[in-house]
């Protein structure tokens, strides 16, 4: 194929913040020449570069695809708005960091979906890629696109968009993918063709071979494929062993600053937990570990190839990860003796962690996070968030005798069936860690602060809550409001969530087929970046709705009985709607369920045959 | 310990990155490449890099220094070949020497060569060129605007210019443009060769300058070439485009 690489000159580049963004070249790019390769994979992360460099997905699948000898596959991420101005105004097609060519001559387009207020950047990069957005104006000479991550479990509202997507772990259904492409490539087969073909491999959907009929009420009535030949439920793809699995060790190293920037250490997926509200602990299921041997082997040449000065250990939760002793034992000495700082997110504060944070860091006491989630044991106890007050007040003065000055408290508002009560006992809570503070260092000095955030509770799909009725904006604003009028002290700061936002995440997570015209219109209008405070447009929004006919308290404020067939009910993520139900039940009586470890509730996620289930 | 100085160079590839980039760069070719480079001491140790001067976001160089500290010695060409199997395409060391005595190389810097590249709207004759940039330098102040992060203030950046050449980019080649500042630019070697600006001024549109420019550079008085091409507008017009920024050499004390 031939290079049509897009002409950057320097004054562009040098007109827009941060042109590093935009010039790729960095150490571990992967670089091949276009004219020998058959296949051409456009890998789209829809916000800026620093967020997507930081995404561990991507890196697995740029380095898994890349692997082949038929496939080049590049990256590309929206650009700031700036450079997007100048591109317009320059006639200047998007293209990718390797090889600048432009989106629009490549064979597949893959977009990661990692939070629903991104959908927008998708249309966005598909038009400045010369893409018709909508699947039903694209030809036999536009590319395919496709679309995977978390926000795949729901793929509805992006049903018009994408000619396919990737449900669960992409590392075993791309490579099937492509070996099918290839075939395909060779044949007189159209694309609508191919696409028939693929819809009967495990964790593809393509959305246009099936059809959803809607009640009077706007309810789902039924969704079927078109034809029998096509599977009715699409179960997600999932890696069996992390030890065998691929995993990049000679991962690319950014030049400019990013969000996360450091090698990661991927130690396991799914969580043994079970909060009710939490997506990623059931969509992720079952729990699959790496060994501490296998992670030992990954750091040292992660280390070797990158350079990097910081590791940083990821999972869901770090102090659940079996082995985790050994490993950070191991891994200590390793990185002290290349001078690497070891980063230890996500661990339950207890003498053991604080220990090794000292240890495993020689930089200053930076801060530490708790997120107890709710004010009072009772909301507590309804999330399965199995964490008392008693803990939370233990770990914080361990903190502070430690040395720690800088807490960070994270909690939800608007959790099912939260009362003011609850509310309440947030500020009871904040107040308690403050006195604790006093217990243990007496009077507090200038340095302490105590951040408090509450983030609003959006129901999302394939957890307990997937029927709830999320706060409405007001509601939200009120609690909001109460906190900031009672979390008033020189040690505690208040952070909170803009309630519009979350209220149009919580549309485009319940979403069904008919909200994707809502996002059409949305883009039209010139939203964009939406999770960006300066470019979120809620007016453009609201317009958007009102003249699509829909209303988005169907989807936010309507309790659905568990009966409802609804629109994501054809993904099967393995655990079954059955224990979501049960799960449902237990978190209005206020029940806990055990993890994972302890005990099986029969989630259903037995099927992947994991360890950790038999 | 054992001091080095390395001079290298930073290409296109790499010219968008700012300081600060460019020395976790070093420190992670470094921890590639395993050269025992020291530690400061302290809560948060650093590598004991220093860099002659700042090279900003957009420039090319083929002279920057870089100071380094080892814990151990090591041979000049090895360092060198480590090195340059482990900096990304677009940085290259060029000469390593070992440091004698103490000095630091940041505060001895005293002046800098750049090359700076514009292009001017078609239309202007060689002549009326020539004559508009002797006019400019011909005056006793050579005021611009500099802004800062909190203001705007105004500058005579005379005073910080050593000697200028110019050169006007013809069917045939290259051209100087022959006028006399402080002294002859011939002075300095011209490797600007044709080819390696090739693809710029496919870029450019207009007629395009190349100045030599031997301004003070470092800690105490540092001109950057924009500014000078600030200068330029306001007796070529605003239509001054910057096609790109080289450096050329750093002079130390």
């Amino acid at each position: 194929m031939k290079s049509l690489a897009v002409g950057l000159s320097n004054k562009i580049l040098m007109s827009v913040e941060k042109p590093a963004r935009y010039a790729g070249n960095e150490w571990n790019m992967v670089k091949k020449d276009p004219k020998n390769i058959p296949a051409r994979f456009a890998f789209c992360f829809p916000d800026v570069y620093e967020i997507g460099m930081s995404h561990l997905g991507m890196k697995i699948l740029y380095h898994l695809i890349n692997k082949r000898d038929d496939t080049y596959c590049e990256r590309f991420f929206s650009p700031w708005t700036d450079m997007e101005d100048k591109m317009r105004e320059n006639d200047l097609p998007l293209f990718s960091l390797e090889t600048k060519d432009p989106l629009n001559i490549f064979d597949i387009i893959g977009f990661t979906l990692q939070y629903e207020m991104s959908y927008t950047n998708i249309l966005n990069m598909l038009d400045l890629g010369r893409v018709p957005v909508l699947a039903a104006d694209r030809g036999e000479e536009h590319p395919f696109v496709c679309a995977g991550g978390p926000c795949a479990y729901n793929p509805e509202p992006l049903a018009d968009f994408v000619d396919f997507f990737i449900i669960g772990e992409g590392e075993n259904v791309i490579n099937e993918l492509l070996d099918r492409y290839m075939v395909w490539r060779g044949s007189n087969e159209s694309k609508q063709g191919f696409l028939k073909s693929i819809a009967g491999i495990e964790g593809i959907y393509v959305p246009s071979l099936y059809l959803p009929r809607y009640n009077g009420d706007m309810t789902l009535k039924s969704f079927m494929p078109v034809d029998s030949a096509f599977p009715e439920k699409i179960r997600k793809r999932i890696v069996h062993d992390l030890d065998t699995s691929f995993f990049p060790e000679d991962v690319i190293v950014p030049y400019i600053d990013i969000v996360h920037n450091r090698a990661m250490l991927e130690l396991y997926r799914g969580c043994i937990r079970g909060c009710r509200f939490c997506q990623a602990g059931f969509v992720y299921r079952p729990v699959r570990e790496r060994s501490s041997g296998r992670l030992m082997d990954i750091a040292g040449k992660t280390i070797e190839s990158t350079g990097y000065e910081e590791i940083s250990l990821v999972s869901l939760s770090t102090s659940d990860y079996s082995e985790i002793e050994k490993l950070t034992g191991g891994l200590v000495g390793e990185t002290e003796k290349n001078r690497v700082n070891l980063s230890l997110p996500s661990l339950r504060i207890d003498s053991f962690s604080l220990d090794l944070m000292e240890k495993a860091s020689k930089v200053r006491k930076s801060g530490l996070t708790f997120a107890p989630e709710a004010g009072t044991q009772r909301l507590r106890n309804v999330i399965n968030k199995g964490v008392t007050e008693e803990d939370l007040i233990k770990s914080v003065k361990m903190a502070f005798q430690g040395g720690w000055n800088n807490i960070k408290l994270y909690f939800m508002l608007g959790l099912p069936g939260e009362t003011m009560d609850d509310v309440d006992g947030i500020v009871d809570l904040v107040f308690k860690v403050l006195d604790a503070y006093r217990e243990v260092k007496g009077k507090p000095n200038r340095r302490l602060n105590i951040t408090v955030s509450t983030s609003c509770f959006i129901p999302k799909v394939f957890t307990p809550f997937q029927w709830e009725v999320q706060d409405n904006i007001l509601l939200i604003r009120d609690k909001q409001e109460y906190l900031k009028d009672r979390l008033r002290s020189k040690y505690i700061s208040y952070n909170w969530h803009d309630p519009e936002l979350s209220m149009l995440e919580a549309v485009f997570a319940r979403g069904d087929r008919r909200t994707g015209k809502v996002l059409l219109k949305a883009w039209k209008k010139g939203c964009k970046f939406d999770a960006w405070h300066e470019h979120f447009r809620y007016g453009l929004w609201l317009e958007a709705f009102d003249e699509s006919g829909v209303d988005p308290a169907f989807y936010t404020s309507r309790k659905r009985s568990s009966e409802e067939l609804l629109p994501w009910d054809h993904i099967d993520i393995g655990v079954s709607k059955k224990f979501l139900v049960k799960e449902r039940e237990k978190a209005y009586k206020g029940e806990l369920t055990g993890n994972c470890k302890d005990i099986c509730s029969g989630c259903g996620a037995a099927v992947f045959d994991s360890e950790i289930c038999r | 310990m054992y001091n080095l100085r390395a001079v290298f160079a930073r290409g296109k590839e790499v010219k968008f990155i700012s300081h600060l980039d460019m020395m976790r760069v070093f420190e992670r070719a470094l921890r590639r490449s395993h050269i025992p480079v020291s530690y400061s001491c302290g809560f948060n140790p650093r590598p004991k890099l220093v860099f002659g001067l700042p090279l900003a976001v957009g420039v090319t160089s083929e002279g920057e220094y870089v100071d380094i500290v080892l814990d151990e010695e090591m041979k000049n060409d090895v360092f060198m070949e480590k090195m340059n199997g482990s900096l990304p395409a677009g940085l290259k060391i060029l000469k390593v020497s070992p440091v004698e005595g103490k000095g630091n190389i940041m505060s001895s810097i005293q002046g800098a060569l750049y090359d700076l590249i514009v292009s001017i709207q078609f239309g202007k004759t060689e002549e009326y060129i020539k004559q508009s940039i002797k006019k400019l330098i011909s005056q006793d102040e050579i005021t611009v605007e500099k802004r800062t992060r909190k203001k705007v203030g105004i500058i005579d950046i005379k005073p910080m210019i050593l000697d200028i050449g110019v050169k006007i980019l013809s069917e045939s080649g290259f051209k100087e443009l022959e006028f006399g500042y402080n002294s002859n630019m011939s002075y300095f070697p011209d490797k600007l060769a044709k080819e390696k600006y090739s693809d710029l001024f496919e870029s450019c549109e207009g007629t395009v300058l190349i100045f030599s420019l031997l301004v003070r550079a470092g800690s105490r008085g540092n001109l950057k070439p924009e500014l000078f091409a600030e200068a330029l507008k306001s007796v070529l017009g605003q239509d001054i485009n910057i096609c790109e920024i080289h450096r050329r050499k750093l002079f130390a004390d």
